[in-house]
């Protein structure tokens, strides 16, 4: 019955330092750019696939565990990949000369667009001047008062001439305050009043009142030319505007059209704003009259003129009325080499899909082309998109919005606010951008899952998953790679370099991360911090270099910062307040481990289990599911010593015992498997009567054959306990079972690891449940013969005894009870 | 005016309205004449009776200039858009006086408006008129009450046109007559006192009589401290003075209304072959 503990050098991988072929890291070539490798050869993949293929829906969600450096590394493998790809054209938006609330989109070649826009602004500065010497010229204006000329001269003919008929009919013509008439006259020529007009001959009278019809009839027809004479001089007036403007304003337009003659689109646009110019010429007179007297006025001004369009312009003077012209330039990609990769740190919708601002004029919101705002998915159009995809889901509209734009392959502004209609004002409706772009999801894998599961358009849209894993094999290579990554934060960040022994140590802390003798942790994040802790250490101690002193003592100090709570737990351990034993032997009662997790700090604190029986129909009551402490996963756990009960003890007879078990003094809820050994080599033990070491404490989960299982925490577990032998005084008995399954999962602390080796603490490899009892009790677990029965004095006969007898005392329990109630 | 001829003072100015373009000039210059005066500005709207007296013509039609309809003109509407026009003159002229600061008062009359006007223009010291009202035909010809007024008004009478200000060059005809002394005593001093300089014209057959008018002149000009310039004018050649007014640029003529030529259709026709504001001195 001799049971092996294990040796301290199991306990932990020390990392050979000796192997590492540097000093110091500033002897390595420094890694920057962590997507060239570091364990995550499949996000790699991925990536480069999600990139490199052009079909649609093809957008990548980067999953894996915070901390694991998904952003950094998506973010310098897209620059790296994307780099020297053609950069994507210009975007901009002009006015729609047509519709004002539709902006027109303009693309131009990389660059192209401030320039246009710089010429616009040249043309807006100068076209008010030029117009005004062309309209101010002699010759214009003898142009214009001729044809006005014209015009009045057919207007005071066409009156002189009814004068001059009236006069010969005896009456004149008199204007009225709203309007004209014809009265009689006296000889003289003053107008007859009505009772001389009622003393004149009867036929004389209606004479006049003939001639009066007449005259009106006449008046009548001569005015009904009047609107076409208006119509044909203002035809002539605005074809002699048209052909002044363009004169003035040739030569600009000609200037700038040359320079984009290239992009037909600017051509259509420059016919477009010269058009707009004729139309609106007296305006642009009018703001720069303004202007040059310093009058400017607040009166709103109407675009359109005289061809009505009806859209709005700001009030104003020159500069306002000249705005339209301009040229919003949405995107400059002047500065871009290669396609784009934008990182959105704040993705709400309308920081995504762009938005149209408002300013406030006499008590109301307008806006025009100008105040439309560029979104990251303009800015990254012909790239790559970066968000993360918590803060795209926790956005208003942010992720509808993104798929919608990945859906119709075009960004469209629209407000959110209009959308749900909480404002009702102005707005526009910018001609839609087509979009090209690979938009890359950084996120959790629940996250992930999530919308996986709910969402049916995500797996449309993001058809690739890059998944991060946590960890990477520890071995040379990616130990060589480890250490140059490490040069590469250093360079970055400006840290003391690393002696390589300080390299060793931080190995080590990220094998104890995971968790594992053979992987390292890819949390990048975490590395980071303990580098930077490490080089905060060796500045206070004075050093160049950063050692593995320094890093163990970042690490104490990371500890010590986090570990309040765990510290008030063994000190009510050590008082006696929770009660825990470290020597004796007890039945029916053991130390269980559990992990407590804090944020990102766990540690392990062992629990008092105990168990009870009597006289039952085979149920083992979980106390703690009882009262609801119990999570799911312990609840499964316990039921599981049912059967391994039933299925060892009483295949031929009915399990005859009613069993309780408790965490004593738990008072939160418990979750997990860690505790079933525990709970089943306390349930023996109770059932059997055999006491059980209490020097010990137990972890591991078991299944219904019997057969120990991995836990996790187990360094954590195995020191908790540790610190409370310690601290209650260590006497070389006690020790912590674990399954041997976990042996490779050991990165136990210093202390526990000399301790071990000192002999006053033992570790032991568990496979099964009977292992665990016979170290747990000091007796012989029992093979069954082939007749199913144990050799007499050992754990499983008294335990198989007791339950025979239990079900012996049932069998008559019943019997007794028959035979009464025949009575 | 006061009593010493060659003194220059202005109590009052009377501006007849009835809102047309030409009356709001009037209005402006009388405004400016009266504030460098010192002078009351009364402004003058007369309910035309030819108006009120077409509403009794049951046939007669009012004929709107954009609807080009026919209206039977009713007296009780006629009356009260003459109302509003006065309300609406005395507003603009309240307005134009207190910017020019000066005191101003408002009359409405009814009656034939050139009467009304003369009437009015016996107790004022200068009226101002618009060229014309709400003239259809050709503008450089008078209205009626220009006219009646230059006809047959006694006192001393401005006749301005839209788009013309008291402006250099003053303006004056000189025939060597009393008259034509105060006409450019006038001149001098509405000149002098906007410091615009000052042209006159010898309306002479020259001769001797050129010289004693050429000396007179230099006499009143020196007396009132003034510079001007002198230029002659052969005989009474009416086409001739508006060429040479016309040509030397937009500013006031002071005109002496007196016997032979300078009165009547004479006068009329001198006027209406001018743009420029005229002043009338009797």
């Amino acid at each position: 019955m001799q049971h092996k503990e294990l040796s301290p050098s199991q306990l932990y991988k020390k990392c050979d330092v000796s192997k590492l072929s540097f000093e110091t890291t500033s002897e390595l070539e420094a890694l920057k750019d962590i997507s060239r490798g570091v364990g995550q050869p499949r996000a790699v993949e991925a990536l480069k696939f999600g990139v490199g293929i052009r079909q649609e829906g093809y957008n990548v969600y980067a999953l894996g565990p915070s901390g694991t450096g998904k952003h950094t590394f998506t973010r310098q493998y897209l620059s790296r990949r994307l780099e020297g790809t053609p950069s994507p054209s210009d975007i901009c938006y002009v006015n729609n000369f047509e519709s004002p609330g539709k902006p027109s989109l303009l693309r131009l070649p990389q660059g192209r667009g401030n320039d246009l826009a710089q010429d616009m602004e040249k043309l807006v500065l100068e076209a008010p001047n030029a117009l005004k010497g062309a309209f101010e010229s002699e010759e214009y204006q003898n142009r214009l008062q001729s044809m006005q000329q014209e015009f009045r001269e057919y207007h005071q003919g066409v009156f002189e001439d009814l004068q001059n008929k009236a006069k010969e009919k005896g009456l004149t013509l008199i204007r009225t305050p709203t309007g004209f008439a014809f009265a009689p006259v006296k000889e003289e020529g003053e107008i007859m009043p009505p009772e001389e007009f009622q003393k004149l001959p009867e036929d004389k009278r209606q004479q006049m009142e003939k001639d009066m019809e007449e005259m009106q009839n006449e008046s009548q027809r001569l005015f009904q030319k009047f609107p076409a004479w208006q119509r044909d001089m203002r035809k002539k007036i605005k074809e002699l505007n048209n052909e002044v403007a363009r004169y003035a304003l040739g030569h600009l337009i000609e200037e700038i059209r040359e320079k984009h003659s290239d992009v037909p689109e600017v051509g259509t646009f420059l016919d477009a704003v010269l058009k707009d110019i004729i139309d609106n010429v007296q305006s642009i007179l009018e703001s720069e009259k303004q202007h040059e007297e310093g009058q400017m006025q607040t009166t709103p001004l109407f675009m359109g003129g005289g061809g009505g369009r009806g859209g709005f312009e700001p009030p104003g003077g020159r500069g306002q009325i000249m705005r339209r012209y301009k040229v919003n330039v949405l995107v400059d990609n002047s500065k871009t080499r290669g396609a784009p990769v934008i990182y959105e740190d704040n993705p709400t919708y309308a920081n995504l899909v762009g938005r149209v601002e408002h300013q406030p004029q006499m008590g109301a919101l307008i806006t025009d082309f100008t105040l439309i705002k560029q979104g990251s998915l303009h800015r990254a159009n012909g790239g790559a998109l970066i968000l993360d995809a918590h803060k795209v889901l926790l956005q208003p509209g942010a992720w509808d919005g993104l798929k919608r734009a990945l859906k119709s392959q075009q960004i469209k502004i629209e407000s959110l606010a209009e959308m749900f209609s909480l404002i009702s004002t102005i707005s526009l409706e910018p001609e839609p951008v087509p979009l090209d772009v690979k938009v890359v999801l950084v996120g959790s894998p629940l996250i992930y899952y999530l919308l996986k599961y709910y969402d049916p358009d995500f797996a449309k849209l993001f058809k690739v998953a890059a998944d991060f894993d946590m960890r990477m094999d520890w071995d040379e290579k990616h130990q060589n790679q480890f250490a140059q990554f490490m040069a590469g934060i250093i360079e970055h960040d400006g840290l003391r370099p690393f002696h390589r022994s300080g390299v060793g140590r931080i190995l080590e802390f990220s094998a104890r991360k995971v968790q594992d003798q053979m992987k390292l942790s890819t949390h990048v994040q975490g590395l980071t911090d303990l580098m930077r802790e490490a080089d905060y250490q060796a500045g206070e101690s004075g050093r160049d270099t950063v050692t593995d002193e320094d890093v163990q003592k970042a690490i104490d100090a990371s500890i010590y910062r986090s570990d309040l709570i765990r510290e008030h737990v063994q000190e009510s351990i050590k008082r006696g307040v929770m009660l825990i034993d470290t020597e004796g032997v007890k039945a029916g009662q053991i130390n269980g481990l559990s992990v407590l997790m804090l944020g990102d700090f766990m540690f392990g604190r062992p629990n008092r289990i105990t168990a009870r029986i009597r006289l039952g129909r085979g149920e083992v009551i979980n106390i703690e599911r009882e009262v609801k402490l119990s999570g799911p996963i312990h609840s499964k756990g316990v039921l599981i010593l049912s059967g391994f009960l039933g299925n060892r003890y009483a295949l031929d007879r009915p399990l005859s015992l009613s069993a309780s078990l408790v965490f004593e003094q738990s008072y939160g809820g418990i979750e997990g498997d860690s505790a079933s050994c525990a709970e089943l080599y306390c349930l023996l033990s109770a059932i059997s009567g055999m006491p059980i070491r209490q020097s010990l404490a137990v972890t591991g989960s078991v299944n219904q054959h019997g057969q120990v299982q991995a836990i996790g925490g187990v360094n954590e577990k195995i020191e908790g306990f540790f610190d409370v032998c310690r601290e209650k005084g260590l006497n070389s008995e006690q020790g912590v079972l674990i399954p041997e399954s976990n042996v490779e999962h050991l990165m136990l602390r210093n202390d526990v690891v000399m301790a071990v080796e000192d002999g006053k603490f033992h570790i032991y490899p568990v496979k099964t449940i009977d292992q665990g009892m016979e170290i747990l009790t000091g007796r012989t677990a029992g093979e069954p013969d082939e007749s199913g029965a144990y050799p007499e004095g050992t754990i499983n006969y008294e335990v198989s005894r007791k339950l025979q007898e239990l079900s012996e005392k049932r069998r008559l329990f019943g019997t007794e009870k028959e035979q009464g109630g025949q009575s | 005016m006061n009593q010493d001829k060659n003194l220059l003072t202005l109590k009052r100015i009377l501006v007849p309205l009835d809102a047309s373009e030409h009356s709001m000039a009037a209005l402006n210059t009388a405004a400016g004449l009266a504030a460098a005066q010192g002078a009351e500005l009364e402004g003058l709207f007369v309910e035309d009776i030819n108006l009120l007296q077409l509403c009794e013509f049951p046939f007669i039609r009012e004929i709107s200039f954009w609807g080009h309809t026919f209206r039977c003109m009713n007296r009780a509407d006629t009356e009260r858009q003459l109302r509003m026009r006065a309300r609406q003159l005395k507003r603009i002229l309240a307005e134009v006086a207190t910017r020019h600061d000066v005191s101003w008062k408002f009359k409405v009359t009814r009656g034939g408006v050139p009467a009304e006007v003369l009437a009015a223009a016996e107790d004022a010291d200068l009226t101002i008129l618009g060229r014309s009202g709400w003239t259809m035909t050709r503008p450089r010809i008078t209205g009626s009450t220009v006219r009646t007024v230059v006809s047959r008004g006694r006192g001393m009478t401005m006749i301005i046109q839209k788009g013309m200000r008291f402006q250099p060059p003053v303006q004056a005809l000189f025939t060597g007559s009393e008259l034509s002394e105060k006409a450019l005593n006038v001149a001098l001093d509405l000149g002098k006192k906007k410091d615009i300089s000052i042209l006159v014209y010898l309306l002479t057959d020259g001769g001797e009589k050129l010289k004693d008018m050429r000396g007179r002149v230099e006499e009143i000009t020196s007396a009132k401290g003034v510079r001007a310039s002198v230029q002659s004018i052969r005989a009474m050649d009416l086409k001739r003075i508006s060429r040479t007014v016309r040509a030397y640029g937009p500013g006031p003529l002071f005109i002496p209304c007196e016997e032979p030529n300078l009165q009547g259709e004479d006068l009329q026709e001198l006027i209406n072959s001018l743009d420029n504001p005229v002043f009338l001195v009797r």
